[in-house]
């Protein structure tokens, strides 16, 4: 029996011989391969083409990449997705390593109760954290214009989405606040995974309190700085801010994020090459970001 | 020096309450916010308490809002989408760990990490197209396919990096008391396999309960829209109303807050994948 088996490669193979392998896979590959590589690759196609969605598709050649090269919405989008990726991610990170490492191993009761709290925002739906937060800084009424104005700081209180110069930040200090707690949490727990040894070393040599940061937790820190940076970057990219935006203010005043724009121009404005050909810019920025950000973490 | 110590502690706790407290207070905002009336936070303010503890503003959204057609098109969703994704990606990642095919390594990374990384927002244009082809626009499907293809890319990862933690002779066991490859794999397998299956489906229900893109783009028919879509679709109508769009928002949210609770250590394991042991 086993040396038949040997022949097929696997001894599992009862239900149709060499194939059945690949009857177990197969579900999952179908699903795969049809409801995401062939929409991503033919995304890619579709940016090579002018279609309004209906009528025929005529070949552009790269015209959509020219055009967008020269769109000031494009620009203005991708500038938003900087700034939330500097709240979403890079200040999250940089919070939460100070944090951890300032608690670092002292032994803290309730860690437990802590981190359940800290993972909450995480579960819930994008576009409620945009109304909760739409009626915080709703500029009639709005949560935050009261606290300040109970502060007596009441001159300071502003229609913080309703204008370019503070939409984007104040919906970029959402992500701040979504994703610092996470951040604390997951550095925490690689804090705690260290061996005190590195630390004695590092004293032993002289090292002082921020040395001791900068040489012994940073890059002992790689593997979770890097999911981290790559899981925030990925929201600060794409579906997070999605739906928090589109909550919030419905992309006006300079908060719409490339995402979001591309949804308009493939789905209201029936320009669904132009629109392909933004998706496929985010794409290759959200994975070459995730490359580097893994590579870093791999050589250092 | 004990003293010090005693100080630096309080300093840390100090640091972690702030933020406990800030994590949580705009649901607190949301909940109280919820049993408000409107006049009422126009006369007292936004941070005054309820001045009666009444389901109105949720019974109106229920029924002069569709909430309860949401919450229904939401479960409709999502329940096909986690049972069949997790069922999908256990045979999957069956595959994968215990037999041997050629291509394997590709097959591994295609329906795992590839899988993962591919946001909605990356494909939705093509697959509205192709969607609508099949004649699936604007029927529960053509939200559960697209988000069944991304749990099960999830709940692969997931279930085959723990089946590779199980002893191979676990299967010649089965083979040699003369069991079939589909009796040793949900017969042997699985039982052990359940903290990872649950890990994933307690994850693949909050992203299917959370989406928004897909069923934005692929379910246009507003009496199909599941949660999250319908409280856009409300707010977009009735901004001016806080008590009753945060009555919709905490119908939206505290699904969730209460799944949270009951599986916050498969959720909190899955979210920090490994990073957290």
């Amino acid at each position: 029996m086993f040396s038949k088996d040997k022949e097929h490669g696997s001894p599992l193979n009862d239900v149709a011989g060499k194939l059945t392998p690949y009857l177990y896979l197969a579900p999952t590959l179908i699903a795969v391969a049809l409801f995401l590589l062939y929409p991503l690759f033919s995304t890619f196609g579709f940016s090579f083409f002018q279609w309004d969605g209906f009528s025929s598709m005529e070949f552009v050649g790269i015209s959509n990449y020219v055009a967008l090269a020269s769109d000031p919405k494009f620009w203005s989008a991708l500038t938003t997705n900087l700034i939330y990726i500097l709240f979403f991610s890079i200040i999250p990170t940089i919070f939460g390593l100070l944090i951890a490492s300032l608690i670092g191993r002292t032994e803290v009761k309730g860690t437990r109760y802590f981190r359940t709290i800290f993972f909450i925002p995480q579960i819930i739906p994008s576009v409620a954290l945009g109304t909760i937060f739409a009626w915080i800084y709703a500029p009639r009424f709005g949560v935050l214009q009261q606290i300040l104005k109970l502060l007596g700081l009441g001159s300071l209180a502003q229609p913080w989405l309703g204008s370019p110069q503070t939409a984007p930040y104040a919906v970029g200090l959402i992500g701040t606040w979504l994703w610092t707690g996470f951040s604390v949490i997951i550095f925490l727990a690689g804090i705690q995974k260290i061996d005190e040894y590195l630390y004695d070393a590092a004293k032993i040599d002289g090292a002082n309190v921020w040395q001791q940061f900068f040489y012994v937790t940073l890059p002992e820190l790689r593997y979770e700085i890097v999911v981290v940076v790559i899981m925030t970057l990925i929201r600060a990219l794409s579906t997070n801010v999605f739906g928090i935006v589109d909550a919030i203010t419905g992309g006006a005043n300079s908060t719409r994020p490339i995402s979001l724009y591309a949804y308009e121009l493939a789905f209201v404005q029936n320009k669904v090459g132009y629109a392909a050909s933004i998706i496929v810019i985010l794409a290759i920025i959200v994975f070459s970001f995730s490359g580097i950000t893994m590579l870093t973490g791999e050589r250092s | 020096m004990n003293f010090k110590r005693t100080l630096y502690r309080l300093l840390i706790y100090l640091i972690l309450t702030i933020l406990a407290a800030a994590t949580i207070v705009p649901f607190v905002i949301m909940f109280l916010g919820a049993f408000r009336e409107h006049t009422d936070i126009i006369l007292r303010g936004p941070l005054a308490l309820p001045q009666v503890w009444d389901l109105k503003n949720f019974k109106t959204a229920i029924l002069d809002f569709n909430f309860d057609l949401y919450t229904l098109n939401t479960l409709i969703i999502t329940a096909p989408t986690v049972l069949i994704s997790l069922f999908f990606a256990t045979m999957a990642s069956y595959a994968l760990s215990f037999m041997k095919m050629v291509f394997q390594k590709t097959f591994t990374l295609l329906t795992t990490v590839v899988g993962v990384m591919i946001a909605a927002e990356f494909i939705m244009i093509p697959l509205y197209h192709l969607l609508n082809t099949m004649g699936l626009i604007n029927t529960y499907w053509a939200a559960i396919f697209p988000q069944v293809a991304m749990s099960t890319a999830f709940a692969t990862l997931i279930i085959r990096s723990f089946f590779q933690g199980l002893p191979k002779e676990l299967v010649d066991s089965g083979l040699v008391d003369g069991a079939s490859s589909w009796q040793i794999l949900w017969h042997i397998l699985v039982p052990l396999a359940k903290p990872a299956i649950i890990t994933s489906g307690a994850l693949t229900t909050v992203w299917t309960w959370n989406s928004y893109i897909i069923p934005l783009v692929m379910l246009p028919d507003q009496n199909k829209a599941p949660l999250p879509l319908g409280l856009v679709l409300f707010q977009g109508e009735h901004t001016a109303n806080i008590p009753l769009t945060m009555a919709g928002t905490t119908i939206t949210a505290l699904p969730m807050l209460i799944f949270y609770f009951f599986f916050q250590r498969h959720i909190i394991k899955g979210l920090s994948q490994g990073a957290v042991d």
